[in-house]
C-alpha cells in the first residue's frame, strides 16, 4: 500500500540523510597531509611490531597502499582519503600467537593508545582493535586464515585536494 | 497543451481503470478460496504484486504531472489510487483444503488480469518513454501481469488434478501439491513457463532484439536457470552478437564474465552517444535555440539537454574509474553486473567472480542512492572485499554493491509511491533483489554461499527480497543501520534466527527508529547482534565501512562464517559517563 510518510520518524530520516546517509557523507577530518599520515600509520605498525619478542618480518599488503576514500563530489569523484598500511607478519610460529596478543595490547596501553574492541581469547586467535593516542588512527591486530597476523593503522579521513596515486 | 500534460490525461483514465486489477483476487483469498499450505505465500505475493501495482500506477501519474509541470502546466492533482482491502492473512500451518468454486473464480481473475495488466503496461511503458521519464512503473505493472500469467494456469492444472464431487477436499489428497506450489520453487513452475520462455530466447538468439525487453520484465524464479542453461548451448557467433545488444548485460542467469563484457560494450556506446550528442549541443543551431527559447520566455530546451548529458557522462566516468581499480594493487577483477543510465540507474559491480567465488556478499544500499552517487557504494563493496578475502586464508570471496532498484530520494519525500517513509519502493526492489539473486544462483559454476547486507532503507528492501524467496534468498543476512526489515521476527525471513544479524552504532538514529515492524536490534527480534564500534552521531549511519573498524572486521568474519572471530568491546572497567560526541579532545 502507499503509505504517506508518518512525521516523526521522517523528520528523523531526513536529518539523518542531510548528514550523510549515502555512502560517503558527513566525515570526522583530519588536519594531516598524506605523508604526514602515511609516515604515521607506518611508525604505528611498525613501533607496535618492534615490540613483538618473535621480531616478525614485516610484509606490506598491497591493498592497502590505495586510500580509501572516505568523502566523495556528488560526481562520485573521491574528495577525502584515508591512508592505511597494513603488514602481514611473517616468520611467526602460530604457538606464539597468543603472547603476540599479549604484547600488543601492552604496547598500545603503555602508548596512551585505546583498546576498543578484543576477541575471543579462547578460540587461541589473537584479534585486537585501538584507536591511537592522540590522533585517533583506528589500530589492528587480526587474525587470518591459515594462522596469519597482520598488524594495521587507518588514518582518520585527510583532506587531499587531489586524488594521490597509490 | 504540453505533450506531457497530453500524456498525464489519458494516463489518468488508464490508471483508474487498472488499479483495482489485483482486488477480487485478493478478496477471493480472504474468503478463503485456499486455506494453509501454500496459501499464506500464495497471498503474500499476490499482496506484493497488488501494493506494488498500485503504487507504480500512482508513480507513473506523478511522473507525468512533474513532467507536465515542467514543460510549464501548472499543478494538476493525482487521482488516488489506493485501495483497502481487509487484512486477513492467510494463517500458516498445514494444507486444509479448498474452495473449489472460489478458487475456479480466482484462477478466472488471475487470466483476466494477466490480459489487461499486460495491456495496461504496455500503453504506460509507451507514455514514460515518448516523455523520457523511467519506465519502471510500466515495468512493474508488467511484471505483476507475468506473475498472473504464471500462476493461473498452474493453479487451473492443480485444481484439475483434485477437484473432488465435495467442495472441501480432503487434506491427503491435495496437499502436496497445493503445499509444493508455492512452497518451493519451482520445477513445477518453470515447466510452465517452459514453452513462452523457450519460444522468446530462440527468437533472441534468431535476432528479435525485441523479446530481450520482455525477458528483462519477467521475474520468475525459475527463469535465470532457464537463461543460463540457454547461454551454454549457444554458438560463439550468436553470443558474440547479442552481448552487443541493448540491455543484454541486465539479464539474469548469464554467467558474470558475459554480463560484464555486455555491460562494459554498453557503457563504450553509451559514452560515444553521449559524446556526440554533447557536440551536437553546441552546434550553432543549438545555441540559437537557446537565445530563441529565451526571447520566448521559455526554458530552454537545448540548456536541459545538455546538462542531462553532462551528468550522465560524469556517471560513466564514475563507473569507468571504479571498474578500473580492478585487477590492480592486489584488487580481484571488477565485474559489470548492471548498468543503465535511465532515472536513477542502474549499477551493479562486483569485486571478484561471483560465478567461482566460495562466498559472494551483495551490499544493497538505501535512501538518496543513486547512479551519480554510487561511487561510494562501489567502495563500500571494495573495502568489505579487502576484510573479507584478507582473513579468509585460501577461500574466494567476492563482494556486489547492487543498485538494481530505484531508492527513495529525498526529493520525493512526500511523493507517494516513492516516498522514504513508506514501503513502496522496498516492495519494487525487493521483486528486483530476488531476480538478481535468483540469477547469482542460477550462474554459480559450484557450491558457494550467498549473503546479503542491507544498510538502511536497504535492508527494509532485503526483507522484502526474503520475503519473496523463502530460505533461498541467501544462506547469511546482515542489517546494519536498519530502519526495520518489514517483518516483527527474524525468523519470518525464512532463516534460523542465528543467521540473521544485525550490527547498530547506539550513535545511528536511523537503527533506532523500528519504522518498518519491530526494531531488528531488539532482542525479542531474535536476530544475532554483533559489535560495530561507536562513532559520532552525525557519522553513525555510514561509519560501518570504515576500514579496519570493528564494525568492518566482524562484517568481514560472519560474510565468511568466521563467527568465532567476532570482536566485542573490552568489559568496561571504569565508568564512560560521556557520548564520544561530548568527550572533551586532549
Amino acid at each position: 500500500m502507499n503509505q504517506m510518510p508518518q512525521i516523526s520518524p521522517l523528520i528523523s530520516l531526513l536529518l539523518i540523510a542531510a548528514t550523510g546517509c549515502a555512502a560517503g557523507g558527513t566525515v570526522q577530518e583530519s588536519a594531516m597531509t598524506r605523508s604526514q599520515a602515511t609516515v604515521r600509520a607506518d611508525q604505528l605498525v611498525r613501533e607496535t611490531a618492534k615490540s613483538i619478542d618473535a621480531a616478525p618480518i614485516l610484509e606490506l599488503d598491497e591493498t592497502s597502499a590505495v586510500p580509501t576514500p572516505c568523502l566523495f563530489s556528488e560526481d562520485g569523484v573521491p574528495e577525502r582519503y584515508s591512508i592505511s598500511r597494513k603488514y602481514w607478519l611473517r616468520n611467526m610460529p602460530p604457538r606464539q600467537h597468543m603472547d603476540v596478543s599479549r604484547q600488543v595490547r601492552a604496547y598500545w596501553q603503555s602508548r596512551g593508545h585505546t583498546i576498543t574492541a578484543t576477541g575471543d581469547d579462547s578460540a587461541g586467535n589473537p584479534n585486537l582493535a585501538g584507536e591511537s593516542h592522540p590522533d585517533g588512527f583506528i589500530l589492528a591486530l587480526a587474525w587470518a586464515e591459515g594462522d596469519n597476523l597482520y598488524l594495521a593503522a587507518t588514518s582518520p579521513c585527510l583532506a587531499i585536494p587531489q586524488p594521490p596515486s597509490p | 497543451m504540453s505533450e506531457a500534460s497530453q500524456a498525464f490525461r489519458r494516463a489518468v483514465p488508464l490508471a483508474v481503470e487498472h488499479h483495482a486489477d489485483l482486488d477480487s483476487a485478493a478478496r477471493l483469498m480472504i474468503a478463503h478460496a485456499w486455506v494453509g499450505g501454500g496459501a499464506p505465500h500464495f497471498a503474500a505475493c499476490l499482496a506484493t504484486h497488488r501494493g506494488s501495482l498500485q503504487s507504480a500506477l500512482t508513480l507513473a501519474l506523478s511522473s507525468l504531472a512533474q513532467a507536465a509541470v515542467r514543460q510549464g502546466a501548472p499543478p494538476t492533482p493525482i487521482p488516488q489510487l489506493t485501495t483497502h482491502v481487509p487484512v486477513a492473512p492467510a494463517p500458516h500451518g498445514p494444507f486444509r483444503g479448498i474452495d473449489t468454486r472460489a478458487m475456479s473464480i480466482l484462477i478466472t481473475s488471475l487470466d483476466s488480469a494477466a490480459g489487461r495488466l499486460t495491456a495496461a503496461g504496455r500503453r504506460l511503458a509507451a507514455e514514460l518513454s515518448a516523455q523520457a521519464l523511467p519506465p519502471s512503473p510500466a515495468w512493474t505493472v508488467l511484471r505483476a501481469a507475468d506473475w498472473c500469467a504464471a500462476q493461473a494456469p498452474d493453479l487451473r492444472r492443480r485444481l484439475d488434478r483434485i477437484r473432488r464431487p465435495s467442495h472441501w477436499l480432503p487434506a491427503d489428497v491435495a496437499a502436496y501439491e497445493l503445499f509444493g506450489a508455492h512452497a518451493a520453487p519451482a520445477p513445477a513452475l518453470l515447466s510452465q513457463l517452459t514453452p513462452p520462455v523457450s519460444a522468446l530466447l530462440s527468437r533472441l538468439a534468431a535476432g528479435d532484439p525485441a523479446c530481450l525487453v520482455q525477458l528483462l520484465a519477467l521475474r520468475d524464479p525459475g527463469l535465470p536457470a532457464h537463461v543460463n542453461a540457454w547461454w551454454h548451448r549457444l554458438s560463439p557467433a550468436v553470443q558474440g552478437h547479442l552481448v552487443t545488444l541493448h540491455g543484454f548485460g541486465s539479464l539474469n542467469g548469464l554467467p558474470a564474465s558475459v554480463r560484464d563484457q555486455a555491460n562494459r560494450h554498453q557503457l563504450a556506446a553509451e559514452k560515444h552517444r553521449l559524446t556526440a550528442e554533447l557536440a551536437r549541443l553546441h552546434t550553432p543551431a543549438a545555441l540559437a535555440s537557446i537565445s530563441t527559447d529565451l526571447r520566448h520566455l521559455a526554458v530552454p530546451g537545448a540548456l536541459a539537454a545538455q546538462d542531462q548529458v553532462v551528468r550522465q557522462l560524469k556517471s560513466i566516468a564514475m563507473v569507468e574509474r571504479a571498474l578500473a581499480v580492478g585487477g590492480r594493487s592486489g584488487h580481484p577483477p571488477a565485474y559489470l553486473l548492471a548498468f543503465d543510465l535511465t532515472g536513477t540507474g542502474r549499477l551493479a559491480v562486483s569485486w571478484g567472480d561471483p560465478d567461482t567465488s566460495d562466498t559472494t556478499v551483495t551490499y544493497v544500499p538505501g535512501l538518496n542512492t543513486r547512479l551519480s552517487a554510487f561511487a561510494g557504494d562501489i567502495d563500500r563493496a571494495r573495502v568489505l572485499w579487502q576484510q573479507a578475502q584478507a582473513t579468509a586464508g585460501s577461500r574466494t570471496v567476492a563482494s556486489i554493491a547492487w543498485l538494481g532498484y530505484d531508492p527513495p530520494q529525498m526529493s520525493g519525500t512526500l511523493t507517494p509511491g516513492a516516498s522514504v517513509a513508506g514501503e513502496a519502493p522496498a516492495r519494487r526492489g525487493g521483486t528486483e533483489l530476488a531476480a538478481f539473486t535468483d540469477g547469482l544462483t542460477a550462474a554459480r559454476t559450484g557450491p558457494g554461499r550467498h549473503v546479503v547486507l542491507g544498510h538502511s532503507y536497504g535492508s527494509l528492501v532485503t526483507g522484502k527480497a526474503a520475503l519473496l524467496r523463502p530460505g533461498r534468498l541467501a544462506d547469511e543476512l546482515i542489517f546494519v543501520g536498519s530502519p526495520g526489515v518489514g517483518v516483527d521476527h527474524a525468523t519470518e525471513l525464512g532463516l534460523p534466527g542465528e543467521h540473521v544479524w544485525v550490527g547498530e552504532d547506539r550513535n545511528d538514529p536511523v537503527a533506532m527508529l523500528g519504522h518498518f515492524g519491530r526494531d531488528p536490534g531488539a532482542p525479542s527480534f531474535g536476530a544475532r547482534r554483533f559489535p560495530v564500534g561507536r562513532s559520532l552521531m552525525q557519522q553513525a549511519h555510514s561509519a560501518y565501512w570504515a576500514p579496519e573498524s570493528v564494525s568492518l572486521r566482524n562484517l568481514g568474519a560472519i560474510v565468511t562464517s568466521r563467527y568465532d572471530q567476532i570482536i566485542e568491546p573490552p568489559s568496561i572497567t571504569r565508568p564512560q559517563l560521556l557520548l564520544p560526541q561530548f568527550t572533551p579532545t586532549e
